[in-house]
């Protein structure tokens, strides 16, 4: 098992490298120049030019990847925005842990609600219970997330005044964020479930347990949701990452200072190193998330354990 | 020259508001909301904010329509010679740590910002001394023009040596500086607490500027860039003012709206004129005089003022705002009037009566993509087919300065002084940098008008109207609209409001109950 962590560990080195000089290659490519951003239009071509010879932009582009790749993986160091001037690694580590917040619990509510509507569909297929769950899940899946979002902000906030209507604070400013982060993943998860869990109902191992007289509800929760459980975790490893990826956009609306926000307002100015350096510590993030996933199926089918063992 | 800063003549210009200032323990906290992320960090010398002018000071400022300039830190200065000011200095100065400012404070100010790149002025500073206690030597690399040793001794703020060095971190995050306010609490890019200094260096009757006060304690500024929860943000109250309420919400605030007891919309005309720039060299159909004055005939501003910006905009007559002290009314009949027949005789006159395909890039900022799509339908009528290019700004900047990447483009455009200086930036080619006009072209006439109106005795009506006379004769622009400005706020908090002449108002230039 250990051999094969350490595997995993070792090719997400690679990923994460691949991942690196992708996004610089794309940022190297991008039509515009930091220079004129950070002089405006008033700067001067001689004052142009300084600026990009100071800021290593005239350098061809294998030598700007060359000192990228050393600085974040060797000195460890992200380096400084262009426009803040301020320190890329400082401002993650005070940034991430609310993206990280808002994304955990994103995933825990899309799983707490998200599963059992699922299941409920699934063991009352066809009933009234099973249409209200696949006309929640339609509805999720619907909505956009950014105008979901103001309208909650309408009704809890402007009306209610239960909830503050954005900024970070306590838990109630987690809240809407939460809400609307996650109402896609909810009916992503109770769609994936209904399915995973119609498949194996109609095995015919279930069919032979409920043979035998074994109570409903352990046919449902003993013998049938452990086997639809893989699916569903994979598409909620999936998902998590979906769940970093959408702190964007809800990160602007709320406005939550966390790394999404960070990277929104870095794309606009073409601040490439906070770009770059986001993009790298939301790799890292996911690959261990994506390893987290596996490890889990081994823990929840016998069989892959197995597999892992061997290895 | 000896000039002198006395407080009699500053008190009057700055100070906006008629309303009396009242005393800041009435109403203790205000919050205003601002739309663009500007405080994602403090660093001095990195653009102008609301923030940045309440706690960092420059050596002056000035009033950008009037041009008279106000010193804060600076007591008095002399002209040594054309190139040489020496600058003296309040001796009682004090930073929010304590320390004591004095002219090797400033030296240091001005060569770090220089150094760090963000003296971006057209002319260059030889040399910054400190030559005693007190007072520095400036030594320009040229003659300053118009107006630029004021707005420079306003561009650069001044910090303390000591201080700088010791936050390790360029005051990225912990600033200290010798302004009315201090940074009390500051999470980047969501909100910043600012809170009055008691210790406040300089003495009361000489606060020139709306800066230099404290009406309220505390304020609170939270960035928004969501208009829909700005506008929320006001209806919660979580906010008492904002400036960047967008259009589609101000009406909720204004007389009828559902929020109009609780709020006030104080509405100014704007600094920032919308102006069409035409592509002038050889690499565009432009190059044509009359097919530049055939689009210009064919453009209908007063519509276009009817139609953006819910119809708050005027028809703009000059390359600035009406609000610069040398803008001259006479200038509107200049303007070539929108009259169809006009503009298909003039077409008829070009190398293309019978139409062109011409292109217009614009970034993607303001009512700019608004602007663009009126402007082809109204070219459409004499035949012109205008392809309307919309552009991140990032993108948008190295295609400004490339001929053959466009035909037209929309700016807007202001200056911190003169409406001279707004010209400039676009026709001087000493200016621009690049040996040409920012529209690509060398007409030594115009530059000579442009050396001549821009400078110190040059600037006098006659010069100012013969350039733009000439710039107007020969269709080297044309203004579309100039855009209003306005600012909501809680009338039961605040009584009125001032503006810092440009179309940012102020946190400190409130007047609260």
């Amino acid at each position: 098992m250990w051999k094969y962590i350490l595997k995993r560990l070792g090719m997400m080195v690679f990923v994460v490298l691949g991942v690196a000089i992708v996004i610089f290659s794309i940022m190297y490519l991008v039509p515009g120049d930091p220079a004129q951003i950070i002089l405006g239009t008033s700067a001067t071509p001689e004052q142009l030019e300084n600026l990009r010879e100071s800021m290593g932009l005239n350098q061809p582009y294998i030598v700007q990847l060359g000192m990228f790749l050393r600085d974040t993986f060797i000195k460890l160091d992200l380096g400084t925005s262009y426009m803040t001037k301020t320190s890329i690694a400082a401002e993650i580590v005070q940034r991430f842990p609310r993206t990280l917040t808002l994304a955990v619990w994103s995933m825990l509510v899309s799983v707490i609600i998200g599963l059992p509507l699922g299941i409920i569909a699934a063991i009352h297929q066809g009933k009234w219970q099973d249409n209200l769950s696949i006309l929640i899940s339609m509805l999720g899946i619907s909505i956009p997330g950014f105008w979901l979002a103001l309208m909650m902000v309408l009704l809890f906030s402007v009306k209610l005044r239960w909830l503050p209507a954005y900024g970070i604070g306590g838990w109630k400013y987690y809240v809407m964020p939460v809400l609307a982060n996650s109402v896609g993943s909810i009916a992503m998860n109770a769609r994936q479930t209904r399915s995973a869990m119609l498949d194996v109902i109609r095995s015919d191992y279930i069919t032979t347990a409920r043979a035998k007289g074994v109570s409903e509800r352990n046919v449902i929760y003993r013998h049938a949701l452990p086997n639809a459980l893989i699916p569903i975790i994979t598409l909620l490893g999936t998902g998590f990452g979906s769940s970093l990826g959408g702190t964007v956009i809800v990160e602007s609306v709320f406005v939550m200072p966390g790394i999404g926000n960070y990277m929104t307002s870095a794309i606009t100015n073409l601040d490439y190193p906070v770009v770059r350096g986001s993009v790298v510590v939301l790799a890292i993030a996911f690959s261990f998330i994506m390893l987290a996933v596996d490890l889990i199926y081994a823990f929840v089918d016998p069989r892959i354990k197995a597999e892992y063992v061997g290895r | 020259m000896q000039k002198k800063l006395t407080a009699a003549v500053l008190a009057a210009a700055m100070v906006v508001s008629a309303a009396p200032a009242v005393n800041a323990q009435e109403t203790d906290s205000i919050a205003i909301g601002v739309s663009s992320a500007t405080y994602e960090s403090l660093v001095p010398w990195q653009g102008a904010t609301e923030y940045s002018a309440m706690v960092y000071e420059a050596l002056g400022a000035k009033d950008e329509f009037s041009g008279t300039f106000y010193g804060v830190m600076m007591k008095d200065y002399t002209q040594v010679d054309e190139v040489t000011y020496d600058v003296t200095i309040y001796d009682y100065i004090y930073d929010s740590a304590g320390n004591h400012i004095t002219a090797e404070d400033v030296a240091f100010s001005w060569n770090t910002c220089q150094e760090l790149g963000e003296l971006t002025e057209t002319f260059t500073v030889a040399s910054i001394t400190a030559i005693d206690d007190y007072t520095v030597e400036f030594v320009w690399g040229s003659t300053p023009a118009l107006g630029d040793f004021e707005a420079q001794m306003g561009n650069v703020v001044i910090v303390s040596q000591a201080a700088y060095e010791a936050s390790g971190n360029g005051m990225a995050t912990a600033p200290v500086g010798t302004g009315r306010y201090v940074v009390s609490d500051w999470t980047s890019g969501v909100s910043m607490t600012l809170t009055a200094r008691d210790d406040y260096w300089q003495e009361e009757d000489l606060c020139l500027i709306n800066q230099q006060k404290a009406p309220v304690s505390t304020v609170r500024i939270d960035t928004i860039t969501e208009s829909s929860q700005l506008a929320m943000a006001l209806q919660t109250g979580t906010i008492d003012a904002s400036a960047d309420v967008s259009v589609d919400d101000l009406p909720n605030f204004q007389e009828g709206g559902m929020y109009a007891d609780q709020y006030t919309v104080e509405t100014i005309t704007g600094v920032q004129g919308y102006v069409l720039y035409p592509n002038c060299s050889e690499d565009s159909p432009l190059a044509d005089e009359n097919l530049r004055k055939a689009v210009f005939t064919a453009i209908d501003k007063d519509f276009l003022a009817a139609a953006i910006q819910g119809g708050s905009c005027e028809p703009l007559y000059a390359m600035g705002s009406t609000k610069y002290s040398d803008y001259n009314e006479a200038w509107s009949e200049l303007d070539y009037t929108y009259d169809v027949e006009k503009a298909k005789e003039y077409l008829a006159a070009s190398a293309y009566p019978d139409g062109v395909e011409l292109t217009l890039i614009t970034p993607t900022m303001g009512y700019n993509e608004d602007v663009a799509t009126i402007l082809k339908e109204q070219l459409s009528a004499i035949g012109i087919t205008l392809n309307i290019d919309v552009q991140q700004f990032s993108n948008y900047l190295p295609n400004e300065g490339d001929s053959t990447a466009w035909d037209f483009t929309i700016a807007f455009l202001s200056s911190d002084d003169y409406i001279t200086n707004c010209w400039a930036k676009y026709f001087d080619i000493d200016v621009v940098g690049t040996g040409l006009t920012k529209n690509f072209i060398y007409d030594e006439e115009l530059q000579t008008l442009m050396d001549t109106c821009t400078s110190v005795d040059g600037h006098t009506e006659e010069n100012i109207d013969a350039t733009w006379t000439y710039i107007m004769e020969n269709a080297y622009c044309y203004p579309l609209i100039l855009p209003s400005q306005s600012v909501v706020y809680n009338s039961s908090k605040i009584e009125s409001i001032a503006f810092s002449g440009m179309d940012k108002f102020l946190a400190s230039g409130f007047v609260y109950y």
